[in-house]
């Protein structure tokens, strides 16, 4: 498989391809993910109401997807293998706190949707409108190899031409977003 | 077309009991979804299907190492490898699925010995993983309520690569305040045990369990009764975070690509295993989406009319259910359905159906973040 | 009402998370749903809980809050007929 390009989110900074291409004093996660999101000019107001881990993953794939110039017609060929640690533990928490500080409340629907750790892979295809398989994976670190070597079998399927596949994590103070776009090798 | 793998062993908990009770209980059209009054759960009672006194009890006394949800999954792993005693001379992999795992450790009023930690899917996989001694890693699959269809075919996608020679796919999840919190504040609930297809369905019903299955690349000598997984297919709506799709497009393509991998033309399905969950929009997305396959004569039922909605074991004992009855050539009774209201026309089975000759069943499934899974299934004679 | 429209339209805004939509922006008589706004059934849902969480009423039909959620005006109305 081919290695279109390769992003990642850490605090403060966006690289494509290894170079800085975005760097802010701002490193605390929401804020600096609405910086990012005004930095690159979209114009999606549902960014809005997704959960940190989700903002993270769609900025880094709105970038990927860009400088990887993949073709947007192609969302019924690509497929999406994600790896996190922490998953939606934000949205278990704040989840959490609802219905344990108003217990005679309803809790929040719009909290709850997100207590998925799939759904960040969700808000990438609606955007994009991807439709080939979406995977998501529970490592206790970034495990790279898993996810890389579960990328290639992805596009050994002849209905698959592209895969996004990386690691995303989001702590309170600690961040990260490693994303590659892979694309299946048409000279074997 | 796909490497096919083989289910060899497996083993299923869950409100209609441990293992072979739950094949009786289907056979006769007994239901776990009972009323629950727990307000530790729920302030206000709710139907829902949770495991009987005597299981939970029993689950609580296998060991204080371990949560009440991962002495079910050690027990049900146990079981399974039990049917396949080649399993200590083989290389395994772990393939665990869960959606919420132990998510009651995060509890403020949690005062257990179980580290909080093991809230963490990773982890609790790690010492389930330790408890078995596998010497690889475990694979942890959370993709919604397709995550036992999901680790399913991801298991079969280990196995061709040929890094495995067996793969123990496990998992399960509990109906807890979280969940039901949740699903009650998207009004999701149904006032009623669920009512699948049936025109005054009103919502799902939260279940309980979990499953293991042993899969293996080959079929062992002279084995009959394993089942042959022969396709897949795992697709996303690109439409909503927890809505379906209204023309039924992730599943259309997920039961495409199953076909295309097994080989298959829609005739060739002798009955289907669907999702069913009983809201309004999950059931009239798949009467739409199976009339666009072809596969609106094909007997049809759902089983959360008897299991409640069991979210990763959903995939995983519902899998395993039909995969049984398919054997005996029996399409078991959509419990709950009465009468049916759909917009398309469906071949619901309204009482348990015999099928004539049958190899192959087709399980559906879909997912909350737009996530929808086929697999088709044969019998060894086939 | 005119007071109370704006604080109306404030806890929509937060509830939302309709970020950078400012209180002007909405006409109170406009149907709120299918709109610039982009609402869709989640939001729906989570007016319900905002009008028992802040107004103390409980929306027990979904198919109720279609009609009392049509727009910022039809939600005030029903608040003040039925605020505890």
């Amino acid at each position: 498989m081919k290695t279109l390009c390769e992003i990642s989110i850490t605090p403060g900074k966006l690289e494509v391809n290894h170079a800085a291409v975005f760097q802010s004093k701002e490193t605390l996660g929401p804020a600096f993910f609405k910086e990012l999101y005004l930095e690159m000019n979209l114009n999606y107001p549902k960014f809005y109401k997704m959960d940190e881990i989700s903002k993270l993953f769609f900025l880094g794939v709105e970038q990927l997807l860009k400088s990887g110039k993949w073709p947007s017609r192609d969302g019924n060929t690509t497929a999406i293998v994600a790896g996190t640690t922490d998953g939606c533990l934000e949205s278990d928490k704040r989840h959490l706190a609802n219905i344990t500080n108003h217990p005679n409340l309803p809790a929040s629907p719009a909290t709850f949707v997100y207590t998925l750790p799939n759904i960040m892979l969700g808000e990438v295809c609606i955007r994009h409108r991807i439709t080939g398989e979406n995977t998501c994976v529970i490592t206790q670190n970034n495990d790279s190899d898993f996810i890389n070597h579960y990328a290639e079998i992805l596009l050994t399927d002849e209905g698959t031409e592209f895969c996004i596949a990386g690691y995303v994590n989001y702590l309170p103070g600690n961040y990260i977003c490693l994303l590659t776009l892979f694309a299946r090798d048409l000279d074997l | 077309m796909s490497k096919p793998c083989y289910i060899v062993g497996h083993h299923i908990i869950s409100s209609l009991g441990d293992g072979a009770e739950n094949f009786y209980a289907a056979k006769n059209n007994i239901t776990g979804i009972h009323k629950v009054t727990d307000k530790s759960l729920s302030q206000e009672p709710f139907y829902g299907a949770l495991f009987g006194d005597a299981l939970r009890s029993k689950l609580i006394a296998k060991s204080a190492a371990y949560t009440l949800l991962e002495n079910g999954i050690v027990h049900c792993i146990e079981s399974a490898l039990n049917q396949y005693p080649k399993h200590k001379e083989k290389r395994g992999v772990l393939v665990f699925t869960s959606t919420k795992g132990n998510i009651d450790l995060l509890n403020n009023d949690n005062t257990g010995n179980i580290p909080v930690n093991r809230a963490n899917l990773a982890i609790m996989a790690e010492a389930i993983n330790a408890h078995f001694g596998f010497s690889n890693p475990p694979v942890v699959i959370s993709n919604a309520c397709i995550s036992g269809v999901s680790a399913l075919l991801t298991a079969q996608k280990l196995l061709a690569s040929q890094a495995f020679d067996f793969a123990v796919v496990a998992g399960g999840d509990l109906v807890s305040k979280f969940v039901v919190s949740g699903f009650q504040s998207l009004m999701a609930i149904s006032e009623t045990p669920c009512k699948p297809y049936d025109k005054s369905r009103s919502g799902m019903t939260p279940g309980e369990g979990c499953a293991a299955a042993i899969l293996t690349r080959e079929l062992p000598k002279g084995n009959k009764t394993a089942i042959r997984i022969i396709g897949g297919g795992q697709t996303n709506d690109a439409n909503h975070i927890s809505g379906p799709s209204r023309t039924g497009e992730g599943l259309v393509k997920a039961v495409s690509k199953a076909l295309a991998k097994a080989g298959c033309a829609a005739r060739d399905i002798d009955f289907i295993n669907a999702h069913g969950t009983a809201t309004v929009f999950n059931d009239e997305m798949e009467a739409i989406a199976f009339n666009r396959l072809g596969l609106s004569t094909t007997p049809l039922n759902s089983l959360k009319g008897y299991y409640g909605h069991t979210f990763a074991a959903a995939g995983l004992i519902e899998t395993i259910i039909s995969a049984e009855f398919l054997k005996q050539g029996i399409a078991l009774k959509t419990l709950g359905l009465e009468e049916p209201g759909i917009s398309k026309p469906l071949n619901l089975t309204m009482e348990n159906k015999e099928v004539d000759s049958p190899k192959r069943v087709l399980k559906t499934i879909s997912g909350f973040g737009g996530t929808n899974a086929a697999i088709i299934l044969e019998t060894v004679e086939s | 009402m005119g007071q109370f429209i704006n604080k109306l339209k404030l806890e929509i805004i937060e509830a939302l998370n309709l970020e950078g939509v400012e209180p002007d922006e909405i006409d109170a008589s406009a149907p709120l749903f299918n709109s610039s706004l982009g609402l869709d059934s989640i939001d729906a849902l989570e007016l319900i809980v905002l009008l028992e969480r802040n107004y103390g009423i409980k929306v027990t039909d979904p198919d109720e809050g279609r009609e009392i959620f049509h727009s910022v005006n039809t939600i005030a109305e029903f608040v003040k007929a039925n605020q505890k």
